[in-house]
């Protein structure tokens, strides 16, 4: 067999490998959904815990504002919660903000962290472990300064964090506040939506498994503090964390009842940018946890190892695989002489990934619209064959990076009025 | 004895300097018949005319060289002594004069079809024509009594002529007329058009036979299997030779080329297949394989992929003592090149929709043999049409796909149709010939076929083993695409289940609010 031939084979065994994973956390995911639909977390208010909620916060003054006011406004006992925000290293006028929301709520625990290039601006990580050393709660949460959300958001992250001592991190759900701004965003919407209840709501459902986003969750302090609190090289922070947890013994659930609203990038340029980085961050978890899957302790933990690689390494090179294969077939450099997969199954993949991605929006507010089922639909062409640029890119420029061993740069996502 | 003296050189002179006729001669392709028409579109109404016309002369062993009327001059004209004129569509007078002044003057042999004639060349032929009302009547070939009863609507017919005339038209109501003429010298003929296309197609045939004096020579005519593939029927091809085998006919068998895989297990098979047909009286030629758009830089590849084919044939004891491929690859100078000149007979087929050029030329290549192709199942059903081939001059390849006969019932009716027709199938393997093609040399020599000098063995009866594995890997290779396509729309109608469920539960969430 010649190496067009087996390349194929092989590209083609790995894409529709994914396929049938997706399908199946696709399934599991609204099974997750059904069951969950109409519970609500339930804690008596004399139970609740003194929480700290961090924000991070790198030249957000557009935002900033905004995001406090929200987090003023939980539904949750004020003389139980604090704020903390970390001013890291901000040129704009952010300091200025902050120190006038303190004036207006001096009766209520916010704090402001101001960082200078001294101790501060090294990323995310690096001004959350200064902020959590500043902490007083025995669960701390977090929140970006993009994020506004919802009144009920850090009690439902409470109620089912002290209702389990199994778990040791809880998530919300987050939403797109841009989503109407144009196309991109309404991707991005969709894409959110998708992740959340298809991949970690699957996940949990299947393998008790989910991952850390970089906003809205909570996780308990005395484990945050036993396992070091946040990697300062990790680009994404958030899955490196997670993958920790899981180590130390512990799960993390996803709670869908805690909603957040946050800013996504509304040009390619930001959006290229911000996902780069996060494809970074996870070859980064990826490689530093790799030896894990022959870890016997790391069991709960293979599946996201392996479900990592499938992704970041086998999927992307399938997919660059197949698709070089052809174009060189196409322009007669190279000559493949396996039957592809027919026509009508591949019609039947893209209907299902229209239809497995239709129905998470039926799960949202004013989601179920013909428009998203377009939205879905343009998405396979242009979303999905975009994101494979980045993460080609990412991958690249990971491995560029590590071989001339440059400097880990923290990219800030560049927020909208 | 000077006077002897001069004359004798005088003679001399005479006799080594060409005359200006000689001359003429000499620089003209000799035999190389100009085929001129008024649309040469692959798409043009009557494009089928212009191929079946050229398709006949090549079939005579003569060289045809294409022109539109439009890119016709003087000069051009010079190099042809017969010329073919099909009016087939439109042109104006100055191209026309430049075709009837060219011919005039240089006393080509010229045919028309179609179209009003110049009165000079209606006076040569003592032509008289006249307008035929529509009417219903028997056309028929003068001499052989193949005749069909047709319905023509007006047109142009030839009331009297000096020569001999042939599609002899007789219906109630009217004196004969006639369709064809050619002049005493038959170097001189028209033919009118009518819209009866298949018994004129054999007029056609006659009066090209007469012209370019080959009337003498008698066609034959061949079985042929088309659509033989690796993924064909084995089952049904190994009933089909056995069946005709027994029955004592002979065919010919076009192969498609496997271009890649040569070592696989599908292609050993294939061998086997092909090895099977010829020991029960089949004769291999290969089809031209399927071009696409040039978008390779490799200008060999054809030829590179045709000799990797030829070779590993070879090594199987199967010679192919022919090619099978479209008209137009007889007009392109990259075909020609790599895949027509290493065969010495080839099969003409009827031009598909897209023709992929890559060198157009005008001329056509002259072959040891071209044989051109119809439908079995045209001639089959029509009693004068097999009455005409037997006097045809031109040798024909009668095709059926096999392909087609779906089913046993269909295989049985096409063997019963084929049993009670008056046809006489040749067998190709009688014909003596010799060539190289890619390295091997063939060579057929009455009864024996050799390949580099070394008989093959044409006897053997051992089925091309694997038929039943065949079966079982078509299954394990079509049932999990089957079994995929099921699941795959079972997770979809769950997926719309989801949807119905998740549209139930929006609206008692959200739509109250």
């Amino acid at each position: 067999m010649s190496l067009s031939n087996l390349l194929l084979i092989v590209s083609t065994i790995c894409i529709w490998l994914l396929l049938c994973i997706n399908i199946v956390l696709i399934i599991s995911g609204y099974i997750y959904y059904l069951r969950t639909e109409k519970k609500r977390p339930e804690l008596k208010l004399d139970h609740l815990p003194f929480v700290s909620v961090l924000v991070p916060a790198h030249n957000e003054a557009i935002v900033i504002a905004q995001t406090v006011n929200a987090l003023l406004d939980f539904d949750y006992p004020p003389e139980k919660y604090e704020i903390i925000v970390i001013n890291d290293n901000s040129s704009d006028n952010s300091s200025e903000i902050l120190r006038v929301l303190q004036e207006q709520h001096k009766d209520r625990q916010l704090t402001v962290i101001n960082t200078d290039a001294k101790n501060g601006g090294k990323g995310k990580s690096n001004a959350l472990n200064i902020g959590l050393k500043e902490s007083k709660g025995s669960y701390i949460a977090v929140y970006d300064a993009d994020n506004t959300p919802e009144k009920e958001a850090l009690y439902s992250l409470v109620s089912e964090l002290v209702a389990n001592l199994r778990l040791g991190a809880v998530i919300g759900k987050f939403r797109t506040r841009n989503r109407r701004v144009n196309l991109l965003t309404k991707f991005i919407n969709v894409e959110t939506l998708s992740h959340q209840w298809m991949s970690q709501a699957g996940r949990w459902q299947l393998f008790k498994l989910c991952t850390i986003p970089g906003t809205n969750f909570m996780i308990r302090r005395a484990l945050l503090e036993k396992i070091g609190g946040w990697d300062v090289h990790a680009l994404a922070e958030d899955t490196e964390l997670s993958f920790r947890v899981y180590m130390n013994g512990y799960l993390i659930k996803f709670q869908p009842k805690a909603v957040t609203w946050e800013q996504e990038p509304e040009t390619l340029a930001v959006w290229f940018k911000q996902r780069t980085r996060w494809v970074k961050g996870n070859i980064y978890v990826i490689t530093k946890n790799l030896p894990l899957i022959i870890n016997k302790s790391a069991k709960k933990i293979r599946f996201d190892i392996l479900y990592y690689v499938a992704i970041y390494f086998l999927l992307v090179l399938s997919l660059v695989t197949s698709d070089s294969l052809f174009l060189l077939n196409l322009s007669g450099y190279m000559h493949t002489s396996v039957a592809g997969i027919g026509a009508i199954l591949w019609i039947l993949a893209i209907l299902i990934f229209i239809t497995g991605t239709y129905i998470t929006v039926t799960t949202e507010k004013d989601e179920m619209t013909i428009e998203n089922a377009a939205i879905i639909a343009l998405m396979y062409v242009s979303y999905c064959q975009m994101w494979l640029i980045v993460a080609v890119y990412g991958l690249c420029t990971y491995f560029i990076d590590k071989l001339l061993k440059h400097e880990v740069k923290w990219y800030k996502t560049e927020r909208f009025q | 004895m000077k006077i002897r003296l001069i004359l004798l050189t005088a003679i001399l002179v005479i006799s080594l300097c060409p005359s200006p006729a000689f001359a003429a001669g000499k620089s003209a392709d000799q035999g190389n018949v100009l085929i001129v028409s008024e649309d040469r579109s692959s798409g043009a109404l009557r494009s089928k005319d212009l191929q079946f016309i050229s398709n006949l002369v090549m079939a005579h062993g003569e060289k045809v060289t294409l022109l539109g009327i439009d890119q016709l001059t003087r000069q051009k004209l010079k190099n042809f002594d017969r010329i073919i004129y099909l009016a087939n569509g439109y042109a104006d007078r100055r191209q026309k004069r430049i075709l009837y002044d060219g011919i005039e003057q240089q006393r080509s042999a010229f045919l028309q079809i179609g179209g009003p004639l110049p009165k000079a060349f209606r006076q040569r032929m003592g032509l008289r024509l006249e307008d035929q009302q529509a009417s219903i009547g028997r056309l028929e070939l003068t001499h052989k009594g193949v005749a069909q009863m047709v319905s023509l609507k007006r047109c142009r017919l030839i009331a009297a002529g000096n020569g001999s005339l042939t599609g002899r038209f007789t219906h109630p109501d009217g004196p004969i007329r006639y369709t064809g003429i050619l002049n005493k010298g038959q170097r001189l003929g028209y033919l009118s058009e009518t819209d009866s296309r298949s018994i004129q197609s054999a007029i056609v045939s006659e009066l090209l036979a007469k012209w370019l004096n080959k009337e003498a020579q008698q066609g034959k005519i061949y079985l042929t299997l088309t659509n033989i593939t690796p993924f064909s029927d084995f089952r049904k091809l190994t009933r089909l030779a056995d069946e005709l085998h027994d029955q004592g006919i002979p065919y010919l068998v076009i192969a498609q080329p496997v271009t890649s895989n040569l070592n696989s297990a599908a292609m050993k098979r294939y061998a086997a297949m092909l090895n099977y047909l010829q020991s029960r009286n089949g004769t291999l030629f290969i089809g031209a394989p399927f071009v696409y758009g040039v978008t390779h830089e490799d200008d060999q590849l054809l030829e590179k992929l045709m000799s990797v084919f030829v070779r590993r044939l070879t090594q199987q004891q199967i010679a192919p003592l022919g090619f099978a491929a479209e008209n137009y690859w007889l007009f392109d100078k990259d075909y020609q090149r790599e895949s027509l000149k290493a065969f010495h007979s080839l099969i003409i087929l009827p031009n598909q929709e897209n023709l992929m050029w890559r060198n157009r030329s005008s001329s056509s290549l002259v072959m040891g043999a071209i044989i051109p192709s119809m439908s079995l199942q045209q001639v089959i059903r029509s009693s004068w049409k097999q009455k005409e081939l037997e006097h045809s001059s031109v040798s024909l390849a009668l095709t059926i796909n096999v392909d087609k006969l779906l089913s046993r019932p269909s295989e049985k009716a096409f063997e019963k149709l084929l049993y009670q027709s008056n046809l006489s199938f040749d067998d190709y393997r009688q014909t003596v010939l010799r060539f190289r093609t890619y390295g091997q040399i063939i060579r057929s020599d009455g009864w024996t076929i050799s390949i580099n000098g070394q008989p093959i063995n044409q006897t053997r009866t051992e089925q091309p083993s694997p038929l039943r594995e065949q079966k079982k890997e078509k299954k394990s290779l079509g049932s999990p695409h089957k079994m995929l396509i099921l699941i795959f729309s079972i997770i979809l109608m769950l997926f719309i289940l989801f949807i119905i469920i998740g549209r139930t539960y929006y609206k008692n969430k959200y739509k109250r609010e």
